[in-house]
């Protein structure tokens, strides 16, 4: 008897990801999320200073067209490093490795949005020989990399090279530079800075006086303030977070967290500095430096994040909870990309915790081990707001004591 | 914390509606029959050898075991060999009695209507055993093993889901025989001694909630209960869970609950009134590679290449996949010569989609989310690559029910279901 034969293959036979949602797709999905922001960044950096008659330099053309060329060299370095690693040295299937190529691309557009606007050329390419070789590349490739690539090329650029980006002008643009000169004494220390390092130089000044220098909040939520080409409108941020999580690539709960934990603790942090219950202060914190950023791009990044669903909400807490310290408790004004990086490190640890705590059938016993940890984030949490609160006192100290010697004179 | 929400698939629209287009054949006069002598993992002793006359409804082969269960001749004529290899819903050759038939349908004795009202409990349960009913919807788990008089039963559940996309023949039954159905839930009722039975259907199906609603109307202790249109929403856990509202750990009855489908109703009152064991069944035959996708009434042992044959055969695609269950959970065949067995819920024939080019596992996590049980399958996919024991006990992976949503969800279409289930294999031989 002749029979038929047929394909053997592997159930489920429903895949979703026939359906446009595979990775591929997917890593699409992330590109377009960051178009508005590029086409903002270029605006924001390049066209409206090459239109604007108040500015004192002018800016050349070449100039106007720097924060589009700066994103297109680091899209085009990454993916031309891989072409040649997967085409030349691994000989892979050129069509399948041309087809992927898109997903190389990513670091390099996210590192050249995270570049200030005065950075060469040349240190963008150096960051992206960094994230893709170093970072990707000797790890395994798209998936098996432990660091977030763009976050540790921006890291190692902005340590190795902060001194030839300053020098080259820094953060501001021509207008922001404008402005910044010619307002009133003290701007020197502003020029050349973002929000944040002003916010940080000036942690128990009054509200008004840390955001007179950028007019308003609202303009600031828009992103007209210095910063890296990206980070700088929070709206833009919120909105790619939304589309991505609608076309499902990113988990919302990551970014939603982060950021709430990052509000709520800074709030609580205003509250014991002197700043009362002014709700602009986390608002403040929360759309100033690479926060919204960080949350919506790098934090959900998949490959560097953890995979069980409780360990994602456990990794956006502590992310919240380890920006806060390391913004108000060391050197350096920023801390999204440290946290980011210093918890894609404990991914691995996390998520095999997590993985543990979740087929645990008891109630009580997942009870016990969330409290613990949450315990601990707490703990931290209370550490960093009590610091806050004695420098506050300290400062409140030497001004009384400063006036007792004036009133004693 | 445990996620009993499921997932909503989208895909494949209308799938459910191609096989109701067409009526249901019968085709309960096949030339050749073979009973698979394999069910679940346990195998069946044959009473009869070659040359033997048997009867129709006789029992011809019986399981040992924890719960021993018979099987029957579905046809009467000759048995022509007793260890044939077949093709089984396993997806392995198994061995199987031979019977050709002589058309004439002379069943045994013990065929004729019982005086109902007569039967205890227990004697109900017995007939339950004798006729060798077995769970329907896809386990075939000995249905008597359910019953035992030891556990306290408040809430029976009818559970007529039908969660996988395309299998339509719960919908079928429901639609066709409701009034058997009620028949066979009053008897449960009276074996269990539960107060209350629920028939679940999901809230999509308007034209089955309207039916059973006017039927139900009357009767006081059974009620209509409805679920989302997700999957695994036909699970029993989930069942229980919606309905009883607590979990249970390995069996329902631990929180005073049975589960049976519909089908298996159906079997049980065939089997307390007359005596008829469970020799024919409906089986769903759909998909986008056939002629025809429709519910057709077969007698268990049918080959399913006579089915196809009687019904028109294939869509001349260049390439198909043979699905024996459901596209979620079914197993794929090579040959189409395969054995109607008594668990059998449908076959599905698909056309191939072409896989070949994934990338590699971006790390997304959704696996994990979807997971009825909690379970991390991207995790145990890698230690069960490495062979790590410690690490799969540590991770779980015996937990698995094998629904298939964390390969269906993955966008690097990983075949996480496959592997965690050898996972689990690799786990018991150990």
């Amino acid at each position: 008897m002749n029979s038929k034969k047929f394909i053997l293959g592997k159930e489920p036979f429903i895949r979703k990801a026939d359906y446009f949602e595979n990775t591929s797709m997917k890593m699409w999905d992330f590109i377009i999320a960051l178009i508005p922001i590029v086409i903002f960044a270029w605006v924001k950096n390049g066209i409206l200073p090459y239109f604007s008659n108040e500015v004192v330099v002018p800016v050349t053309f070449w100039q106007m067209l720097y924060p589009l060329v700066l994103v297109i060299t680091g899209a085009f370095t990454c993916t031309l490093i891989e072409f040649v690693y997967y085409a030349w040295i691994k000989k892979e299937n050129r069509k399948i490795v041309l087809s992927q190529m898109h997903v190389a691309a990513i670091p390099g557009i996210l590192l050249g949005l995270l570049m200030p606007l005065a950075a060469p050329v040349w240190v963008l390419i150096i960051g992206c020989l960094v994230a893709t070789i170093i970072v990707k590349l000797l790890f395994g490739g798209f998936g098996h990399n432990i660091f977030n690539p763009a976050l540790v090329g921006y890291v190692f650029v902005l340590t190795a090279y902060y001194g030839v980006i300053n020098n080259a002008g820094g953060f501001p643009n021509a207008i922001e530079l404008n402005i910044l000169t010619s307002s009133s004494p003290g701007s020197e220390l502003i020029a050349g800075v973002t929000p944040l390092t002003h916010f940080k130089a000036n942690l128990y000044a009054p509200m008004d006086d840390i955001i007179a220098p950028y007019d308003s909040l609202f303009k600031m939520f828009l992103g007209f303030k210095p910063g890296v080409l990206g980070e700088t409108s929070t709206l833009l941020c919120i909105l790619a977070g939304i589309y991505l999580s609608i076309r499902k690539v990113i988990d919302w709960k990551i970014p939603l967290i982060y950021v709430g934990t990052v509000f709520g603790l800074s709030y609580l942090v205003g509250i014991s500095t002197g700043h009362g219950f002014d709700i602009r202060y986390p608002f403040y914190c929360i759309i100033t430096g690479g926060l919204m950023f960080g949350a919506v791009f790098m934090a959900t990044e998949p490959v560097t994040g953890p995979k069980t669903p409780n360990g994602k909400t456990l990794f956006a807490i502590s992310l919240g909870v380890l920006t806060i310290l390391f913004r108000y408790l060391s050197n350096y004004p920023e801390g999204v990309a440290t946290s980011i990086l210093l918890m894609n490190l404990l991914v691995v640890l996390l998520d095999g915790v997590c993985a543990k705590i979740r087929i645990q059938p008891l109630f009580k016993k997942r009870f016990i081990a969330y409290s613990i940890i949450i315990v601990f984030f707490i703990l931290i949490s209370i550490f960093v707001i009590t610091k806050m609160n004695n420098g506050f006192r300290e400062q409140e100290i030497i001004v009384t004591i400063y006036n007792n010697m004036i009133g004693g004179q | 914390m445990n996620n009993f929400k499921g997932i909503h698939i989208k895909e494949h629209k209308n799938n459910k509606e191609i096989s109701l287009h067409n009526e249901v054949l019968d085709f309960l006069d096949p030339e050749y029959v073979y009973v698979p002598l394999v069910e679940q993992g346990g195998t069946f002793t044959p009473f009869v050898k070659q040359g033997d006359k048997v009867k129709l409804g006789q029992e011809i082969a019986l399981k040992s075991g924890r719960f021993p269960i018979a099987s029957h001749a579905p046809i009467s004529g000759e048995v022509v060999s007793i260890d044939i290899k077949k093709w089984h819903s396993s997806g392995k050759m198994v061995p199987c009695i031979q019977i050709k038939n002589d058309f004439l349908e002379t069943a045994v004795d013990t065929i004729k209507p019982n005086n109902v009202d007569e039967l205890s409990s227990e004697e109900m349960v017995n007939k339950i055993k004798d006729c060798g009913i077995v769970g329907l919807g896809g386990s075939g788990f000995p249905t008597y093993a359910k019953y035992n008089p030891n556990n306290k039963i408040d809430t029976l559940i009818i559970n007529a889901v039908e969660c996988e996309p395309y299998i339509s023949d719960d919908y079928i039954k429901v639609r066709d025989n409701l009034d058997d159905i009620v028949v066979g839930c009053k008897y449960i009722l009276k074996i269990t001694n539960a107060k209350v039975a629920y028939i679940v259907v999901k809230k999509t199906k308007k034209e089955l909630i309207d039916i059973i609603n006017k039927k139900l109307d009357l009767i006081d202790n059974i009620k209509l209960f409805l679920v989302n249109d997700v999957y695994p929403s036909g699970w029993e856990k989930y069942l229980v869970k919606k309905i009883v509202k607590k979990n249970y750990q390995i069996l329902p009855c631990e929180v005073g609950a049975v589960v049976n489908n519909v089908s298996t109703v159906l079997a049980i009152k065939d089997a307390i009134e007359k005596n008829i064991p469970l020799i024919s069944k409906t089986l769903t035959l759909t998909g986008n590679g056939i002629v025809n996708p429709r519910n057709v009434h077969v007698k268990v042992g049918t080959l399913i290449s006579d089915i196809i044959r009687k019904n028109g055969g294939y869509i001349d695609y260049e390439k198909l996949y043979f699905i024996a269950g459901g596209p979620l959970t079914g197993k794929s065949l090579i040959f189409d010569e395969m054995v109607v067995n008594r668990s059998l819920t449908s076959v599905v024939i698909l056309e191939v989609v072409d896989r070949e080019i994934n990338m590699e596992c971006m790390g997304c996590g959704k696996c994990a989310t979807v997971c009825p049980v909690n379970l991390t399958p991207v995790f145990i996919n890698t230690a069960f690559k490495m062979k790590n024991k410690e690490q799969l006990d540590k991770l779980a992976a015996n937990k698995c029910i094998a629904c298939g949503l964390c390969s269906y969800i993955c966008p690097s279409r990983i075949d996480l279901t496959v592997n965690v289930l050898k996972a689990k294999e690799y786990m018991a031989k150990r």
